[in-house]
């Protein structure tokens, strides 16, 4: 009775063991569904939203939740729902350029930190750890006021405060990998210091820096929606959680769907790629994979 | 012909706290081609600060005091960082003490044994990998095809080490350096790997220096022994000259704390009293002055010339008549 079962599970463990684990937990599932779900949402926005989300329509203004339109309007009757979900895209698109930036900024700094000479360790700590002593809405504020509110002022505020946080993590590592002995019996057979961190240090750390840059996603996407809020962030009309929110919060008395429309997928979307990134490191890192 | 390796008076000191730690003092031997040259001593004699001077490794608080090493007519210390970085691995390979730790943990070994040629642009990756799984062969790996591709937990510690030797020897180096290659092992493996090493000097050319700290592996497969203690060479000798005829107290001691020579009644390990000295002392006198039987005023007043006490056989010891 069992066989058939063994032999169609067999394959499965020698394939990808980590998305096995990672579908097996509870979390993990759900985190991976919100993720998807907001993912799809961003590719498709413009196929998913039934309106041109800065169009207006005065005489439609402040409606309440209906068929045609799912969250309502705003004080200029657009329609919530196309902003909700264009505003996915603009998220996302910020969260991920800019903590694929902050990445392969940060590693490099941090590469060049921990395994250059020490001079050049001291000199790239210092800065990193003065960035790091900024509160971000501080520095946010004065990059505004410098170079005017963006997308890209958004993106470079992220990449600025993510990036020396990385850095210390991949010196940290650079450091303790550096006086591995395999690291040594590579430098005897003559490889050169490029070779020895893009071969042998980099994919050491790379799991690791990962799962830490999923966790970090959801935070951008608040530091998008927080700025966007504040008006520091990507400019009206231009969709976003942020710029939903502020619309909404001028007439929380009345009309509380605008701010709800704009605070779930906020809501969602930490939850989702929190619950991921807990369930992927759990997943990678065996000492915490549960037996299953 | 010169030597492929000549040693000349080399002094290597580390930063101390206080004052600097001499780790090795004044060295002088060389090793011919086709040899295998073993170098025995205590933990801490300077064994392996020895072999990463010759590749030029040594950690930045080590500094060359004196001397040269010449490989094969080349002043390796005048050599520009490129050029040494350039004979390391191609000329002079280095096989480490545990195999456990000496691989990449997240590279395939078909991976690692890819990337160590890259000098050899010329070679197409399948050339590479097919060079690499001959080699696997070669060091008695079973099913090398299949086995290439795995991790370096997947083997044993005696396999990794012969992977390590594989890696070693993949640009046919002139001279290798193995350093305690079968300490971290077990009886038999360290057996098979020591046919390995005395295999591999019949196809290659070049000269092996072996480093251990067990008599018996010296005995076993070198052709010459050198004798360090406390950063200094005390004794060099053909394999059965030494054995036979140690003229060093201290190998003469050593000789007689060898678990292999010790008559089977005996109930407790012999040892040799003392300890080692104050590697940060000034040289003023022989090193093994305070732990030798035989020791006298002069010893511990001057500090003993080496001695030729027969062709090819020196030691550095004032009961020689130095």
């Amino acid at each position: 009775m069992s066989a058939p079962a063994f032999e169609g599970t067999a394959p499965a463990p020698a394939r990808a063991p980590a998305l096995r684990h990672l579908l097996a937990d509870p979390l993990g599932r759900f985190g991976s569904a919100l993720v998807l779900v907001i993912l799809l949402t961003a590719v498709f926005a413009d196929v998913i939203a039934p309106y041109n989300p800065a169009a207006i329509a005065i005489p439609d203004r402040l409606q309440g939740p209906s068929l045609p339109h799912l969250f309502g309007t705003d004080q200029l009757g657009r329609d919530v729902f196309s902003r909700v979900v264009l505003g996915a895209r603009i998220a996302l698109e910020v969260a991920l350029v800019a903590i694929s930036l902050a990445l392969v900024l940060g590693g490099a700094l941090g590469l060049a930190a921990g395994y250059g000479p020490r001079w050049l360790d001291s000199v790239l700590v210092l800065v990193f750890d003065t960035i790091r002593s900024f509160p971000t809405i501080m520095f946010a504020l004065a990059l505004v006021t410098l170079i005017g509110p963006s997308l890209q002022t958004v993106i470079v505020i992220v990449v600025v405060t993510f990036a020396p946080s990385y850095g210390r993590i991949v010196r940290a590592q650079t450091q303790s990998l550096k006086h591995a002995e395999f690291i040594l019996a590579e430098r005897s057979l003559g490889a050169g210091a490029a070779r020895i961190l893009a071969v042998h240090v980099m994919p050491n750390i790379i799991g690791p820096l990962f799962i830490l840059a999923s966790m970090d996603i959801p935070v951008v996407i608040t530091i998008e929606a927080g700025l966007s809020f504040l008006g520091f962030g990507v400019r009206p009309p231009t969709p976003s959680w942020g710029t939903v929110l502020n619309d909404g919060y001028a007439f929380i008395g009345n009309t509380p769907w605008i701010i709800l429309a704009g605070g779930l997928p906020l809501v969602l979307s930490t939850l989702g790629f929190t619950f991921l990134g807990e369930a992927l490191r759990d997943a990678i890192d065996p000492r915490l994979r549960k037996e299953i | 012909m010169a030597p492929l390796l000549e040693i000349d008076g080399l002094s290597v000191d580390f930063a101390g706290s206080q004052r600097p730690i001499h780790a090795l003092r004044d060295i002088r031997f060389s090793i011919e081609r086709g040899r295998i040259v073993g170098l025995v001593g205590e933990s801490g004699s300077g064994k392996s600060t020895l072999s990463l001077a010759v590749l030029r490794l040594l950690a930045p608080s080590a500094r060359i005091v004196a001397g040269t090493i010449r490989f094969d007519g080349i002043d390796l210390f005048a050599l520009p960082e490129e050029a040494m970085r350039a004979l390391r691995g191609e000329r002079i390979s280095m096989v480490f003490q545990d195999p456990m730790s000496t691989l990449n943990p997240v590279l395939t070994i078909g991976t690692q044994m890819v990337d160590v040629q890259f000098r050899h642009a010329d070679l197409a990756r399948a050339e590479k990998r097919a060079r690499a799984i001959a080699l696997l062969k070669r060091v008695g790996i079973p099913d090398p095809v299949q086995r290439i591709d795995q991790y370096p937990h997947q083997f044993s510690g005696g396999m990794r080490q012969r992977i390590s030797i594989a890696m070693a020897l993949l640009s046919q180096p002139d001279l290798l350096i193995a350093d305690e290659p079968t300490t971290a092992l077990d009886v038999t493996l360290e057996a098979q790997i020591l046919d390995l090493l005395r295999d591999l000097r019949r196809d290659f050319a070049g000269a092996i220096l072996l480093i251990s700290h067990q008599l018996g592996v010296v005995a076993e497969i070198c052709d010459e022994v050198v004798v360090f203690y406390a950063g200094e060479l005390v004794e060099l000798a053909p394999v059965k000259e030494l054995f036979a005829n140690p003229r060093h107290p201290y190998t003469k001691a050593l000789l007689d704390c060898d678990p292999g020579r010790l008559a089977d009644e005996t109930r407790t390990f012999p040892t040799i009293p003392g300890r080692l000295p104050d590697l940060g002392e000034a040289r003023t006198r022989c090193v093994f002055a305070a732990r030798c039987p035989h020791a006298f005023e002069r010893c511990r007043a001057e500090v003993p010339v080496v001695t030729e006490v027969a062709p090819g056989h020196r030691a550095s010891c004032h009961l020689l008549g130095g």
